[in-house]
């Protein structure tokens, strides 16, 4: 494989969930920019259902970010009482490891970060089409790229919205009308620290010949 | 008045919410937790006390024969309700025949709903965990690091 055709994979591999952001403002160019991005996703029949409420007020993004953190630590609560939490990390032995993890989790500070940016994107879609949630999704990704190649950072939440009780909060909040509804939100800024890349599943394990079950690319050697 | 037969609307409802599921996967749950409770809204009138309201509704279930009996009780973190008869036996049935987590609880739902109205934050549902035609239904109160400090 030359550079040329590393190139798509190698900006798709620096783009990282950013949680930590500096003061630095976004300039206006910039938001342009991710905006025409998303703005030039795919759609199905071009219906293009995708709307955007750019948030830099404080009071509002404090806004979201106590229901972020309510639904993250909500759910993570949740997990803990209903002891599914203790099962998925049964393989951590670290103790101290394991109840720092799960004081984070259950306080929701794992998506309280949101207000930290200098602006917050609401991505919203029309209801009245047919995939609405499948064309914002190529949006986002579109919005998620461009930021990460504009040296800015970015991060996909869904914590305040994928509760339906939470989505109406954040809708009256906003204004937002009956047949728009809220896919995400998008914390923007300039990162002040990027993490790591995040494990994938490597594509022996993904891909599969023709039907479901028969893997199209061999395995490692050593891999199950 | 034709009423047909009951399990009929048992089943679509049973079969709306897989197809849900099928849809969404495990975040279907969550687009579920106001299922009912415009319902019970009309039915039940509700104060600004939470142990008022939850009696009212408790009262409203039994007398109506939604379920046999109620009984909760409430810590710090959590208030957890058993629910032994429930009318929605059938269609907890069909989630367990099909291997599927009830998704769906429109009373457990109500009961979220009226300690929302105290806190003013949504609670959360654990898994229903189901024994001898009794529903426990495990709520969360709200997020809180301190639940990982509670005794066993």
């Amino acid at each position: 494989m030359n550079e040329s055709k590393e190139y798509i994979l190698e900006r798709i591999k620096e783009r990282k969930s950013i949680r930590d952001y500096t003061d630095q403002k976004v300039s206006e160019e910039d938001l342009k920019i991710i905006l025409e991005c998303a703005r030039f996703a795919p759609s199905g029949e071009n219906a293009q259902p995708w709307r955007f409420i750019v948030v830099r007020d404080e009071k509002s993004k404090e806004f979201l970010a106590q229901i972020s953190k309510n639904g993250s630590g909500r759910r993570f609560t949740g997990e803990f009482l209903g002891k599914q939490m203790q099962a998925r990390f049964a393989g951590l032995e670290d103790e101290e490891k394991k109840k720092k993890i799960f004081k984070k989790l259950t306080s929701g500070n794992v998506s309280a970060f949101v207000n930290q940016a200098d602006l917050i994107l609401i991505v919203c879609g029309k209801k009245d089409v047919w995939d609405t949630p499948y064309d914002c999704s190529a949006a986002i990704e579109n919005i998620l790229l461009a930021v990460s190649d504009l040296k800015l950072g970015c991060c996909w939440v869904i914590a305040c919205v994928i509760d339906v009780r939470d989505e109406m909060k954040i809708k009256e909040y906003f204004n937002i009308p009956d047949d728009i509804k809220i896919i995400s939100i998008f914390p923007i800024g300039y990162p002040a620290r990027i993490p790591n890349i995040r494990p994938r599943i490597p594509l022996e394990k993904l891909v599969y010949r023709e039907k479901y079950g028969d893997f199209y690319y061999p395995s490692r050697e050593g891999e199950q | 008045m034709m009423t047909g037969d009951k399990n009929f609307k048992d089943t679509l409802f049973f079969e709306s919410v897989r197809e849900f599921w099928n849809e969404r996967g495990r975040g279907a749950r969550y687009r579920l937790t106001t299922v009912g409770i415009s319902f019970f809204k009309g039915k039940v009138t509700l104060s600004k006390s939470k142990a008022e309201n939850i009696e009212e509704f408790k009262k409203y279930l039994i007398d109506n024969n939604y379920c046999q009996s109620i009984n909760y009780t409430e810590d710090n973190f959590s208030f957890t309700v058993e629910v032994e008869g429930c009318c929605l036996r059938n269609i907890r049935e069909k989630y367990e025949n099909n291997g599927m987590e009830i998704l769906c609880c429109p009373i457990a739902n109500m009961f979220m709903y009226i300690m929302e109205l105290e806190t003013r934050m949504s609670p959360e549902l654990i898994p229903v965990q189901v024994e001898n035609n009794v529903c426990k239904l495990t709520i969360a109160k709200m997020g809180t690091e301190e639940v990982t400090e509670k005794e066993e």
